[in-house]
């Protein structure tokens, strides 16, 4: 009895020193230095032959085809910070192809910005203000400002800012279209412009300090 | 005579005797030799101590970037080191999250830098040592407690020849353990912004008693 009492000791000793033992386990720390550069990047992702054109043929002095819908434009925006969006038309008039003595101002034209990307555009306390969200505005050689930062910043990449250019025609839905079309002296003609979209980057707000 | 004789054979017999009792008489000394081999456990940065990710374009911050991800990705993008050890041992990782160095604002979480282990000793993954972080698919995310990167396989004592390896680090490509997140889209939810940050990442060499 005497012997097992010791033996037992002996064991729980051991089991004592083994966390101490464990503890006591030389350790060697060696440091790397790791510093990480977020640059900036602002980019528009769109094709690069940025034009619209449209065909439109009189059947009569009061009705007007149109023969050729202007193709939509996807584009899409990635930036590390705030961005605002404008377009104008390189030209105040569209020119015809066949012809390049036809001329229709380019105001004749509207647009519109779908948003289809996480983003949201409904107003300056989301991400983006769409100025097109409830409306139409007509193309202008003179840079016409689409979307700009909201409150909760539009920083983001293709996922986030991911957009369709609508084109429409002014006349359309409208009851005064005759006259809007009277005003211009359209010949038949496939018509073009060119347009420039301008992303600039936005000092309004920094969606960290919030 | 013959009393004579007798007396020189006893002459004779005494001297034989006086030599062989000096002879027992002599006596030894001993030198001791202590040799005394104390546990040494060294861990040895042999290059890329410093490591600069930078993030300078979309496909960057949504993609990521390492030694050969990215325009110029992470500089150098692989840490060599080497054990030097009497004993078994083991090495852990950790740092902190990623903070604002002037510029940048908010923190970046260090599981968005990932670390990926090559052995290029005599030592081999399987064997003496083991590591579940052999490629970059099966990449460490960082975190800020420690976690084993090389562990004990079936003994892995031995000098820099014997353990020596390549920790390849990624950053924002959501692999392995990494952050799942896109750079890109923890920039969009605000976690950090554009800007300069650093961390310090610490491996700790630990002997197995």
């Amino acid at each position: 009895m005497k012997l097992r009492s010791g033996s037992l000791k002996i064991a729980l000793g051991l089991f004592l020193l083994l966390p101490g033992l464990k503890i006591l386990a030389q350790e060697t720390p060696m440091l790397i230095n790791t510093e990480a550069r977020l640059e900036n990047v602002l980019l528009l992702k769109i094709a690069p032959d940025m034009r619209v054109e449209f065909g439109i043929k009189k059947i009569n002095e009061n009705l007007y085809q149109i023969t050729k819908q202007p193709d939509d434009v996807m584009f899409s925006i990635e930036s590390t910070g705030n961005w605002d969006l404008s377009i104008s038309s390189d030209n105040s008039q569209f020119t015809g192809i066949n012809d390049s003595t036809h001329k229709i101002p380019v105001d004749f034209l509207g647009l519109y910005v779908e948003n289809t990307g996480t983003n949201w555009d409904n107003g300056l306390f989301s991400n983006m203000a769409n100025i097109t969200k409830d409306t139409v505005v007509y193309l202008s050689p003179e840079r016409t400002k689409l979307l700009e930062s909201g409150v909760r910043g539009n920083v983001g990449s293709s996922l986030n800012n991911s957009f369709i250019l609508r084109w429409k025609f002014f006349y359309e839905d409208e009851v005064l279209k005759l006259k809007k079309f009277s005003d211009y002296n359209i010949e038949d003609d496939i018509y073009t412009v060119g347009f420039y979209i301008t992303l600039s980057e936005s000092t309004v707000y920094n969606k960290v300090d919030q | 005579m013959k009393k004579i004789i007798l007396l020189l054979c006893l002459l004779f017999a005494l001297q034989i005797h006086t030599k062989v009792v000096a002879q027992l008489g002599e006596d030894t000394e001993n030198v001791v030799f202590n040799a005394i081999l104390n546990g040494a456990f060294n861990l040895i940065v042999q290059d890329g101590d410093i490591q600069t990710a930078t993030f300078s374009s979309a496909d960057d911050y949504n993609l990521g970037i390492s030694e050969t991800l990215g325009v110029p990705g992470i500089d150098p993008g692989f840490t060599t080191v080497a054990m030097e050890a009497t004993g078994n041992w083991y090495l852990k990782i950790s740092a902190p999250d990623f903070i604002p160095n002037g510029s940048g604002t908010g923190s970046i979480p260090i599981n968005n830098l990932g670390v990926w282990c090559e052995a290029t000793g005599i030592h081999q993954f399987g064997t003496e040592v083991t590591c579940a972080y052999q490629s970059a698919d099966a990449a460490l995310g960082i975190l800020n407690s420690d976690v084993t990167l090389i562990d004990l396989g079936t003994e892995n004592s031995g000098d820099q020849t014997d353990n020596l390896f390549i920790l390849h680090w990624l950053m924002g490509t959501m692999q392995g353990s990494m952050n799942p997140a896109t750079m890109f889209s923890q920039l969009a939810n605000g976690v950090f912004s554009q800007g300069n940050y650093t961390s310090t990442i610490v491996l700790t060499m630990t002997e197995i008693p």
